[in-house]
């Protein structure tokens, strides 16, 4: 499953309201692969598009590290 | 025990803080933001709606509303995060020793200037015009109180915002007496911070406090350490709330003030809490007038007190009163209340101010009782 990543607990769940908002169902959890250079992150696993949603972040302005995935 | 001592802190705090804080220690009392695992995942969404809340409340943003644990450190976050080397601050007569000591220190230690401007109590025009005169070109901020802690003195908010606005200074206010009891907005009244205590009129549990930032300055952190955030790297991380929030937060001090947050809202919100006190404290006046040697510090405003009232009956410091109420059963607060530039202001520096604070649970017949114990002791103090 894809997922947004947030260097901060706060701007995932930022993210995680804006998405709830728009009707769309997401999950915050820690990042299960974190970048070595970052270290602890936090992932949005999104349920649907991940695109639309990383757009709609990113267009609220809220801090993101970029979008991965589990089977990535 | 008649509690009267809500400017300090509020108190009994709602059963709904109560039941949420155990039930936190209890059922998911895990670190917030640190752990993948489910219950520290609750515990970080509770975080997260907590700062949501106090957003709301004070129109700020979530991501830039931080926890502290009082308003003190607030304060202190402010001062030492955002002063340089040669900057000049404005504050006003009323201050705290919250505000106060920050900045001696660090007029002490050569790296700022300040000076103290006097409020007026009957004239917001001459106050203003007090803050105006003492800008300089190397004046950086203006910081000043909601409301005194001591007198009640409620400062022209509105009006020093745009002063600061108008001559490019940060303004930031202290509303340790306020947050819960007066509408204040971040954005809509040009506050860069606000600093406020959750256990006093947001019914939080002790050590809790918050700084809402409304501009988008930068501030050096008070604390470098553990964010959960960034873990690789030495350095604090530049993203707010973590930058200003190194270690484990107090997470059953937090969850109770999510629940007091509720409170105030079915109480009516900080209108209905104001109307609520003012109305007592009224009484309390009526009654007050009429007592022998008791003087009490309100009569001279013109732009509507806080909700705390100060008195001193002649010839006895406010402790001794103090005492005799306590021994009546009424907790209220005398001496200096940490405000050394208050009292020097009000020139009560000899005999310090018994303090009355009523909170929402305070009722009218408390106040009266409190009136005949205050007569019982002016009348003793005739005899003698």
């Amino acid at each position: 499953m894809n997922y947004m990543k947030f260097s901060t607990a706060t701007t995932g769940a930022a993210a995680q309201q804006l998405l709830r908002s728009n009707g769309i169902v997401s999950a915050l959890k820690r990042n299960p692969k974190p970048d070595h250079r970052e270290g602890c992150t936090f992932a949005l696993y999104v349920r649907g598009d991940i695109r639309s949603a990383e757009r709609l972040v990113r267009r609220a302005g809220i801090p993101l590290l970029g979008v991965d995935g589990d089977d990535t | 025990m008649i509690y009267l001592d809500n400017a300090a802190t509020s108190f009994p705090k709602p059963a709904c803080v109560l039941q949420a804080v155990t039930e936190c220690l209890r059922c998911y009392g895990a670190n917030p933001g640190r752990g993948g695992h489910a219950l520290s995942v609750r515990a970080g969404e509770i975080v997260f709606e907590t700062r949501q809340k106090l957003a709301a409340l004070f129109d700020g943003t979530p991501e830039r509303t931080v926890f502290t644990k009082n308003c003190t450190e607030a304060i202190n976050t402010v001062l030492h995060g955002v002063l340089c080397q040669g900057d000049h601050v404005i504050i006003s007569s009323l201050e705290h020793n919250a505000v106060l000591r920050p900045l001696e220190q660090l007029r002490k230690t050569g790296e700022i200037t300040y000076d103290v401007a006097f409020v007026c109590p009957d004239d917001d025009a001459q106050t203003l015009r007090n803050f105006a005169d003492l800008i300089r070109p190397e004046t950086r901020m203006i910081f000043c109180t909601h409301v005194s802690n001591v007198f009640g003195t409620r400062l022209p908010l509105d009006r020093l915002a745009a002063l600061a606005k108008e001559h490019g200074l940060l303004f930031g206010v202290d509303a340790a007496q306020s947050a819960g009891a007066e509408p204040i907005a971040l954005g809509g009244q040009h506050i860069d911070f606000l600093c406020v205590p959750g256990h006093k009129g947001l019914f939080a549990p002790m050590g809790t406090g918050a700084l809402l930032l409304g501009g988008d300055v930068d501030l050096l952190p008070l604390m470098q350490g553990g964010t959960g955030s960034l873990s690789l790297s030495a350095e604090q991380p530049t993203v707010y709330p973590d930058r200003l929030e190194s270690g484990t937060l107090n997470l059953p001090g937090i969850v109770g003030w999510h629940k007091g947050l509720e409170f105030l809202q079915t109480v009516g919100g900080p209108l209905a809490v104001r109307q609520k006190e003012t109305y007592l404290l009224q009484i309390l006046r009526e009654d007050c007038a009429v007592i022998p040697h008791l003087h009490l510090y309100d009569e001279m405003y013109s732009g509507g007190t806080g909700t705390v009232l100060s008195c001193v009956m002649e010839g006895m410091h406010s402790e001794e009163t103090a005492r005799l109420l306590d021994d009546a059963g009424f907790a209220v607060r005398a001496g200096y209340h940490c405000a050394m530039l208050a009292h020097t202001c009000y020139d009560t520096t000899k005999s310090g101010t018994v303090r009355v604070s009523p909170g929402v649970f305070s009722t009218k017949q408390q106040i009266k009782k409190l009136s005949f114990s205050l007569n019982q002791i002016a009348m003793r103090k005739k005899i003698c």
